[in-house]
């Protein structure tokens, strides 16, 4: 090689190697705590007090890092403690929960009325919201508690009148129904205080426990454990009321 | 609350919550719970669970019936089921709803200047006794497809066997006779061969005319869910309008008004065109039948070759010509049938049965899948599907129709009428050989005054509701109804269009109220207990009749004793005891059901329809007949018909035998019968077509399932569908009241476009489980000429624009 050429090749190497450095620390720069340019006011290190991050900004790892675990103003749970009792709070949540329910169904494992008008004969949309479960708006379409029928509207029927224009007034015979329908049960039984309860209703046609006990269900009646997937490992259906052996005729 | 997670902390609230749950009492407590004790009570401590066949449709599903304190408070599927599996439909769900309307009838009355005034049952009885003894022969007996088995038998004896009289029809003459006579045309006997085992194994499944999704909404989405597990099922929608079912269908072939003839013969002219006819089983299991001259149930023989002649007409072009069904669409239905590889079932109901040639239309359908081949493997069948629970079960087996007896049997036949006689140990010749009146005959007699010829002078309705089921009812009603002379008894649960009509009305019990058994669609026999109390001094249908036999025995009337001078309904407990199950507080001292079953049962073996021991039913979600005794005890039911692998009878190395052939050579028929047209069509006045049936939601009259809150906010009122091109044209809105007038009638009722069904243009379908919106007053009652059917699915209507808003007459 000649000396011009290996000077102009060790300049090179250095150039390369230089911004091969630059682009190391670059990246070990950035990946970093920077400042968080959209909040000024959050600092590296523990912040013992409560920082509330500006309206619409995320609070930072840094924030939630130090404190323990719990409630606090950057994530609250709405869920009841559930156990056999409870306190006030807890009771009129559950009546309300077991009213509202029964609003829409003749008694427990009745199919629910349809609270929202359908298209009366094409093949229904149902499974676009209940299908998975969906909440818009403080509204829930629940997930379906069963496996999936071809004909929906075979067993859930609209609550109002489908069809347009006047209706007759009611027969003054059609007087109202005194049918009282079983109410869905208020808890399961337990063996002791803090026992996983059993299920307190037939799972017939209730094979998703997830879509009144999961995330996006009826305060009360929410699972504090909804991790776990495998929920009749504890809480084991009743051989009557699903018809297993020895159970009813 | 936070939940604090320290181990210690979680033991100590553990601890706290143990000990003050020890010191409130149990979980059931509802003070310690503070819940709502209302609610608490409500829920599931203390329910017991019993099976029960459901109240509505023929499909016959299975559910468990829950009960706390004398009320039902809840309903499930069945899931130890075979027919539903678990499932039900929305009426289904509903069916414990249906005993609870507030205005249950608990009270016999008596009309008395035109008010109904309650009266005792004692009375009730003597004014009954009354009216048979005024003439005995005048006395009709107007029955039903929801009749348990053993009220029908009871209510065939008490006719038949009692008063001699042969005037005791039910309302399956408005709904199954035309099944019925094709049957017995094309097999020699009647109901399916098949059973719903077939819908799990078909490829295509073709409907004729009718609307499973609503109608028997559990077999269709035994279909239809099928696809759901991956199957492969084509489902063929040949229709007048579009329905629920059509959305499911891949193929929709709208036909003109009773052009589904031409469509069944364009089949068969294609098998034989393409010879894809199934020769083999037809040289083996067929013969050709075709109409005598005059017409007549079982025809005159025909040779292939006229049979072939007489369909040579039936080409796809002649067949689009009649029908409007396009050619290329009759070849895709040739094609299929032609097919070897495939399973095809047929599905029909009211369309094929309200038919002024129903008998005509069931056998060619019937002829069709004989023709092809398509019978007696699972998933090949012609199945006629049954509307009303207990049609087969009851009205057919029982044979309460006015020229049959029990077990297929026919009242003009000696050796038939003997076998009667004797299982009711009846004196010789105490059967008459003549057939009574049919349905609309009865009526139109009813109808007539006594100085006119009109011989029926009281008709004893039980289960159903002529006053808004019969067809052109301003002929079949209202003059009876007008006239002093006639006089209507009405067994019912609600106040019915019916009973605004009855001069004494009886209060019934209902359904789980009492104990019964129900025939379903597939041959399918099932039993139920009684698990609550009717309401008030509401009382079996049964025992109903049975008290006025006793009364008439009583009275001295011969007819009620049998020829050993013992009351025809003594029934004797296990120690040789007789029992008065007359009085009603005895009536279940004994099974009542039990006795008459086991009496009732040994008709069952001459066309083979056996049925098996009650006591088999008790333990069985229903069985299907015939039900041999294989060994000591075990009994098995039969799924195919007439098939060599199932059916016990079936001739030793037989694939296919038709053991009750009508020629007596395990034939079955393949009948050719010619398209006609109906005898009502739209003309330049009536240029519409009107047809009328039913909605989901809404069993038949919706006495029932309009007192069910769920089932009437859904559907609460009757409505006009109306194609929405036919509105623009009339400049009808969507929910405009419109005039609708037949020949025989008017109406007005609320347009709905687009709704529930579709109908084409020129045509209208009205449903008719409205009783303020009555249809009945423009129906035809042009009737089948072997079935005597009348046909609510077609004749002539204007439809007008009106100015007003409210619906009604």
């Amino acid at each position: 090689m000649s000396e011009e050429e290996a000077s102009g090749g060790a300049a090179l190497q250095i150039g390369f190697a230089l911004i091969l450095g630059v682009a190391v620390l670059g990246f070990f720069v950035g990946t970093g705590d920077g400042e968080d340019l959209r909040n000024p006011l959050v600092t590296h290190g523990v912040a013992d007090e409560e920082v509330t991050p500006a309206p619409g900004a995320m609070p930072s790892y840094a924030m939630i890092r130090g404190k323990g675990r719990g409630q606090d103003s950057d994530w609250a749970s709405e869920r009841k403690a559930l156990s056999a009792g409870g306190s006030g709070e807890a009771l009129v949540g559950k009546t309300a929960a077991l009213t509202d329910r029964a609003a829409n169904r003749a008694y427990d494992g009745a199919p629910p009325t349809i609270p929202h008008p359908v298209r009366q004969r094409a093949a229904a949309e149902c499974l676009a919201c209940h299908e998975d479960t969906f909440s818009v708006r403080g509204k829930s379409a629940s997930a379906m508690s069963h496996a999936e029928y071809a004909s929906c509207t075979q067993c859930h029927v609209v609550s109002e009148a489908p069809m347009p224009g006047a209706m007759l007034p009611p027969d003054a015979t059609f007087a109202a129904n005194s049918f009282v329908g079983m109410v869905s049960p208020s808890e399961g039984e337990r063996a002791w205080a803090i026992a996983p309860p059993t299920t307190p209703h037939h799972t017939s046609m209730r094979e998703n426990c997830m879509s009144c006990h999961g995330p996006n269900g009826r305060d009360p009646m929410v699972t504090p454990h909804p991790e776990r997937q495998s929920c009749q490992q504890c809480h084991p259906p009743s051989a009557g009321m699903d018809q297993a052996p020895g159970g009813a005729r | 609350m936070t939940i604090d997670t320290d181990r210690r902390t979680f033991l100590k609230i553990g601890a706290m919550a143990a000990a003050t749950a020890a010191a409130a009492g149990t979980p059931s407590d509802a003070d310690a719970t503070g819940l709502d004790p209302e609610l608490r009570k409500r829920m599931g401590a203390g329910v017991t669970w019993d099976k029960a066949p459901c109240r509505f449709c023929g499909t016959g599903c299975h559910v468990q019936v829950g009960v706390k304190n004398d009320k039902v408070v809840a309903i499930a599927g069945d899931k130890l089921a075979d027919v539903n599996k678990g499932l039900l439909c929305v009426k289904g769900y509903h069916v414990g709803l249906a005993l609870y309307g507030e205005d249950r009838l608990r009270q016999p009355m008596l009309r008395v200047n035109g008010e109904l005034q309650p009266i005792s049952w004692d009375k009730a009885l003597d004014i009954i006794a009354e009216r048979v003894e005024l003439d005995p022969k005048g006395f009709a007996y107007y029955g039903s497809g929801q009749w348990t088995i053993p009220e029908g038998y009871a209510a065939q004896k008490f006719m038949k066997g009692g008063l001699t009289s042969n005037h005791i029809d039910p309302n399956a003459r408005l709904c199954m006779a035309s099944a019925v006579t094709g049957f017995l045309a094309a097999y020699g006997v009647d109901e399916p061969a098949g059973c719903y085992e077939d819908l799990d194994k078909a490829d295509v499944v073709i409907m004729w005319g009718n609307n499973p999704a609503e109608m028997h909404p559990v077999l269709f989405s035994r279909i239809i869910d099928r696809r759901s597990r991956g199957q492969e099922v084509t489902l063929i929608d040949i229709g007048t309008r579009r329905t629920r079912t059509t959305a499911h269908c891949q193929h929709y072939l709208e036909f003109k008004p009773q052009s589904d003839l031409a469509i069944a013969n364009g089949i068969a002219h294609l098998l034989l065109a393409n010879g894809t006819w199934d020769k083999e089983f037809v040289d083996a299991n067929c013969s050709f039948r075709t109409d005598s001259e005059p017409r007549g149930l079982f025809g005159d023989a025909m040779s292939f070759e006229d049979y072939k002649a007489a369909m040579a007409e039936y080409t796809p072009e002649r067949v689009e010509q009649i029908s409007g069904v396009p050619a290329k669409d009759i070849r895709m239905l040739g094609d299929l049938f032609g097919r070897k590889d495939i399973r095809i079932t047929s599905l029909w109901c009211m369309g094929m049965n309200q038919h002024t040639e129903g008998t005509a239309i069931n056998t060619l359908v019937h002829g069709i899948h004989l023709l092809s081949g398509h019978f007696g493997k699972p998933g090949d069948a012609p199945t006629s599907l049954t509307g009303q629970p207990s049609a087969c079960g009851t009205a057919r087996e029982v044979g309460t129709l006015a020229h049959l007896l029990p077990g297929g049997r026919l009242v003009a036949k000696e050796p038939h009428r003997k076998d009667a006689e004797e299982y009711w140990n009846l004196p010789a010749g105490r059967i008459d050989g003549k057939p009574g009146f049919h349905t609309l005959k009865m009526f139109e007699d009813w109808c007539t005054p006594k100085s006119k010829g009109g011989s029926i002078h009281t008709i004893w309705v039980q289960v159903t509701n002529p006053g808004q089921t019969m067809p052109n009812r301003n002929k079949l009603l209202e003059p009876g109804v007008k006239d002093p002379n006639k006089f209507m008894i009405v067994s019912e649960v609600y106040p019915t269009a019916t009973t605004e009509i009855a001069d004494l009305v009886l209060p019934s019990a209902m359904w789980v109220e009492k104990n019964g058994m129900f025939g379903n669609s597939e041959r399918r026999t099932q039993q139920w207990f009684r698990m609550v109390k009717p309401p008030g001094d509401a009382r079996d249908d049964c025992w109903q009749t049975i008290a006025v036999a006793k009364r008439l025995f009583d009275r001295g009337f011969a007819g009620m004793k049998d020829k050993d001078g013992k009351f025809l309904f003594h029934i004797e407990d296990d120690s040789g005891k007789a029992v008065p199950i007359w009085n009603w507080s005895n009536y279940y001292d004994v099974n009542v059901d039990k006795h008459l079953f086991e009496e009732y049962r040994l008709f069952s073996r001459l066309k083979h329809k056996d049925l098996a021991p009650y006591d088999e039913y008790v333990k069985a979600r229903g069985m299907r007949w015939p039900v041999v005794e294989t060994e000591p005890g075990v009994w098995r039911e039969t799924k195919f018909r007439f098939s060599g692998f199932d059916d016990p009878y079936v001739a030793e190395g037989r694939a296919i035998d038709f053991y009750h052939s009508t020629t007596g050579d395990s034939r079955a028929q393949i009948w050719f019968r010619k398209y006609t047209d109906p005898p009502e069509m739209p003309d330049a006045e009536y240029p519409m077509w009107l047809c009328t049936g039913r909605v989901l939601e809404h069993w038949h009259s919706g006495t029932m399932t309009r007192r069910v809150p769920q089932l009437a906010r859904a559907m609460p009122q009757g409505y006009v569908e109306l194609n929405r091109d036919d509105a623009a044209e009339l400049s009808v809105d969507n929910g405009e009241v419109v005039r609708l007038t037949t020949r025989r009638g008017t109406l007005d009722l609320p347009v709905w476009i687009d709704g529930r069904g579709a109908p084409p243009r020129g045509s209208v379908f009205v449903p008719f489980f409205d009783e303020r919106l009555l249809i009945n007053f423009l129906t035809l009652d042009a009737h089948d000429p072997f079935s005597k059917q009348p046909d609510y699915k077609k004749c002539a209507v204007k439809v007008s624009k009106l100015s007003k808003t409210t619906a009604g007459r």
